[in-house]
């Protein structure tokens, strides 16, 4: 009996490990990096034909969509038939035509011009699947042409990624093409800019409330720099902190009921905190040292700022309750204009480094530090775009500065502003 | 191994420094087999080196090239016609010029005659050598005609020949690298790396897609069961990697290639493991 | 038994196909599916207009006037400490302060372009304080004197250089009228 068991256990030895285990490959990265696009011009629905509305349309989403780095596109000299049939359903477009340029997605749409009235309808389709995947009609005037086509590209990022694109939104900017530095007002793609401001003096720092309804700024017009708030929408401006001496820098919290701003009435530039009416709040920052340009985190819980406290111009975390303050940078000898990014990781600023300013990002904890810009010239004053995507700075590498967005990662940098003026101070609106 | 009959395992059994000498070897034989099988010393937990995988021959390009020693057949109907233009007008010329050369020979010789009876013996010598020197002009360019003749008559020759040739090539002309045909070059004979290439070429993802940070840490598994005409058999997302976007991708490389240009050599059951560490050590 | 047995088999089956014939291919999209943006109603903001619609009144910018007697100072970058050449000059200004007690002064600060303009403000408005602290230091009169800084925003000298830069580091005494 044993001498069996011991054969048998034997053999079990004796057998090849014959595993079936199925063969295993990694594939460690894409062989595209890009969704490849097929966008169609949008056709006229029955109605008349407007080229102007249909290559507006189209030249606002293919920027967009370029500036977001998620797709390819297609040229459209190979686009076939299909490119000229109106396709609202998943039923009326010819998927294998697409499938065999290469696309894996594909955006149709019509428009109905009626007079000054104008329907968009957008649709976003999946070649590979087969199906819609989202689609939105836009109804307005001609005049709504780019604001139709931004939002269709913020849905189309949503759609994509989850989260919604930030083409809709505004940027506001201190430009001196009137002869004096007032505040202007601009899309996100620099087209349609407005001035906001006439106070025929010095306006800097822009920035916007969090709910996107006001806007504060630093205007010399009485003669110091003292802090204004506009409202958007009726363009009613009021002096909000003016304070001997400076009264600039001024951020508004995450929650709308505080201001974090720079005020030298102590005999030192220093962070104050104010409320909406302008009274002092809290003192942030006490030292003999330059404090300044502070940017709230988004959990209104903690200031980043610059500080030279300790010799030269580095950036400081400061938690609005207790108190604590934490240096950030530890690297370069000069690092100013931090601007926290929405996610609430890391912040943005720039670094002088051998004469010249670039941007980088920072972990908030101090760690991972990634260069963006590498010249020519000064790229200075980043601000996030409010999903994190992008980022929009003022660079002065033809001379006259000129505002400037790229993505978070530094790629895919274009100009918004004319060189013929000076354009800075970027600000980045919250969603519109 | 033999079955061994019932006695002979009696009489073994009677023997009785068998027993303890069958125990040592058993026991020889387990350590033997521990030694392999265990992991002594951590190999197949430790982390691999990251293997990247760096595709210089299977390029994802729109328009794969076979392997063919000559370009695309869309130039050929091109190519033939441009050749035969430019063929015709040298054939004419060559035609032209011994008709022009025969007409200037016999206005050479009556002036030579003139000449001649006009003067005495020194002056033929230089008129033959004249002669003789224009002669040989003559032989020497009509030579160099009947040898650029013959080089435009090969020229039409291997014209026509190459037409030929191409007008009965069975190659199917959109047959992307590595086919069995024996145009393509020897990585494409690896079934599983060709599968793995096209499974990447059909895999489009962007890195905006995802949040930056998790580049480095996605990563999914799917198993896929090919037949050996190379049709997808069925495929299962073995392990998503909880990432919405990054699983769509997947399945919609996986339902791009759901048909392999080539067939097989048998049946093919593959788990592919996808992930971005290449995207990400390449974006860093 | 058997027709009983019949009945709960096919009353399973039904249940089991009843249940299936919920699951049904993707329903079309139809124009109700899609969502609609009315875009004409959106607000837009407020261009600025000439009248100035808000609730300051303008103040007429006051002109100030170079002052002959009063010298510039010179700082070096990213500094606001007074050298010993600025010291001197300050202490002429000083003088000229005491013996004509009745003029008001504002004290400029002002940097090179260089450096982020809000830390630039922040730095000639600390110049601006050090020449006005020192001054009082020397017994002038603080009612005499009040502080504003330009930043960057006003450079006296254009250019790139470090000449340009070195004498736009500055604080400056104007007279207020």
């Amino acid at each position: 009996m044993l001498l069996r068991w011991l054969v048998a256990v034997l053999l079990c030895l004796a057998l090849p490990h014959t595993v079936l285990a199925a063969t295993e490959i990694e594939i460690s990265s894409p062989g595209e990096q890009s969704i490849p696009l097929g966008l169609t011009k949008f056709l006229p629905d029955q109605g008349v034909r407007s080229d102007r509305i249909a290559d507006e349309f189209d030249e606002v989403l293919v920027a967009d969509l370029d500036l977001s780095g998620l797709f390819r596109f297609v040229d459209p000299q190979s686009f076939l038939d299909d490119a000229d049939r109106i396709g609202l359903f998943s039923t009326q477009v010819n998927f294998p035509q697409w499938r065999l340029l290469g696309a894996e997605t594909l955006i149709k749409g019509t428009y109905h011009l009626d007079g000054d009235n104008l329907v968009v309808e957008g649709r976003l389709f999946d070649v590979v699947n087969r199906r819609l995947l989202t689609g939105r009609r836009y109804v307005g005037q001609s005049k709504d042409v780019r604001r139709m086509a931004h939002a269709f590209a913020d849905l189309i990022l949503k759609e994509l990624t989850g989260e919604e694109g930030p083409f809709s939104s505004r940027i506001a900017y201190i430009s001196n093409q009137t002869g004096d530095k007032e505040l202007w007002l601009m899309d996100v793609d620099g087209k349609r800019p407005l001035r906001l401001t006439n106070h025929r003096s010095i306006v800097l720092n822009p920035d916007f409330s969090p709910r996107g309804k006001e806007i504060l700024f630093t205007s010399y017009r009485a003669n110091n720099p003292d802090l204004y708030r506009k409202e958007i929408y009726t363009g009613k401006e009021a002096k909000l902190s003016y304070k001997p001496g400076l009264n600039v820098a001024g951020r508004m919290s995450p929650d709308e009921r505080e201001v974090a701003l720079t005020l030298s009435k102590d005999g030192n530039p220093e962070i104050y905190l104010i409320s909406t009416s302008g009274r002092i709040r809290k003192r942030i920052t006490e030292n003999w040292g330059i404090d300044s340009d502070p940017s709230w985190s988004p959990d209104g819980e903690k200031i980043t700022f610059v500080s030279n406290r300790q010799g030269n111009p580095h950036l400081f975390i400061a938690d609005i309750f207790t108190g604590k303050t934490v240096r950030l940078t530890t690297r370069g000898k000069y690092n100013a204009t931090p601007a926290w990014g929405p996610k609430g990781d890391r912040i943005a600023f720039t670094r002088q480094e051998g004469g010249r300013f670039d941007i980088y990002t920072i972990k908030t904890d101090g760690t991972d530090e990634r260069r963006l810009t590498f010249g020519p010239g000064n790229s200075e004053h980043p601000r996030w775009s409010p999903d994190g995507r992008f980022i929009i700075y003022s660079w002065d590498k033809d001379g006259n500065r000129a505002i400037y967005v790229m993505r978070a990662d530094g790629t895919g940098s274009r100009r918004l502003t004319s060189l013929e003026s000076d354009s800075r101070h970027p600000a980045w609106s919250p969603r519109w | 191994m033999s079955v061994v009959p019932l006695r002979q395992i009696n009489d073994f059994h009677k023997d009785p420094k068998f027993g303890r000498l069958l125990l040592v070897s058993l026991v020889v034989h387990g350590l033997i087999w521990a030694a392999f099988a265990g992991d002594w010393f951590g190999y197949s937990t430790r982390p691999k080196p990251p293997v990247y995988y760096v595709d210089l021959i299977h390029k994802p390009v729109l328009n794969p090239q076979a392997g063919r020693p000559d370009p695309r057949p869309s130039k050929k109907p091109q190519a033939a016609p441009v050749k035969k233009s430019v063929a015709t007008p040298v054939a004419p010329k060559a035609v032209t010029k011994p008709e022009v050369k025969p007409l200037t020979k016999p206005e050479v010789k009556p002036l030579a005659k003139p000449v001649k009876t006009a003067k005495s013996k020194p002056v033929p010598k230089p008129d033959q050598r004249q002669e003789k020197q224009v002669q040989s002009a003559i032989d020497e360019i009509r030579q160099r005609q009947t040898r650029e003749a013959e080089r435009d008559a090969l020229k039409d020759k291997l014209a026509k020949l190459r037409e030929s040739v191409g007008a009965a090539a069975t190659i199917p002309a959109d047959v992307p690298v590595g086919m069995p045909d024996g145009t393509g070059d020897e990585v494409g004979v690896s079934a599983l790396a060709f599968v793995q290439a096209f499974i990447q070429q059909n895999w489009a993802l962007s890195p905006y897609l995802l949040d930056q940070s998790r580049l480095a840490n996605i990563e999914a598994k799917a198993k896929l069961v090919y037949a050996a005409d190379g049709r997808l058999k069925s495929f299962r997302i073995e392990n998503p990697s909880g990432n919405p976007q990054f699983d769509d991708s997947l399945k919609k490389a996986i339902i791009k290639s759901q048909q392999l240009p080539q067939p097989l050599p048998k049946d093919l059951e593959l788990v592919v493991i996808f992930n971005l560490k290449e995207m990400a050590a390449t974006r860093r | 038994m058997k027709a009983i047995q019949f009945i709960k088999v096919s009353l399973v089956v039904l249940f089991l196909v009843s249940g299936m014939i919920g699951c049904s291919t993707t329903p079309p999209v139809s124009q109700d599916t899609v969502g609609q943006s009315d875009m004409s109603q959106q607000a837009d903001a407020k261009a600025a207009t000439g009248v100035t619609e808000d609730t300051m009144k303008e103040e007429t910018v006051p002109t100030h006037a170079h002052m002959a007697n009063m010298e510039n100072i010179y700082f070096d970058f990213d500094q606001f400490t007074l050298s010993a050449e600025a010291r001197k000059t300050l202490a002429d200004n000083a003088m000229y302060l005491k013996t004509n007690s009745g003029t008001k002064v504002v004290v400029e600060g002002h940097c090179d372009e260089r450096g982020s303009d809000e830390y630039n403000l922040a730095l000639g408005e600390s110049r601006a304080l050090a020449a006005k602290n020192y001054l009082v230091s020397l017994g002038v009169s603080a009612k005499q004197l009040s502080v504003i800084s330009y930043g960057e925003e006003k450079p006296a000298v254009m250019g790139a250089n470090e000449a340009a830069w070195a004498k736009n580091r500055r604080a400056e005494f104007k007279a207020v009228h």
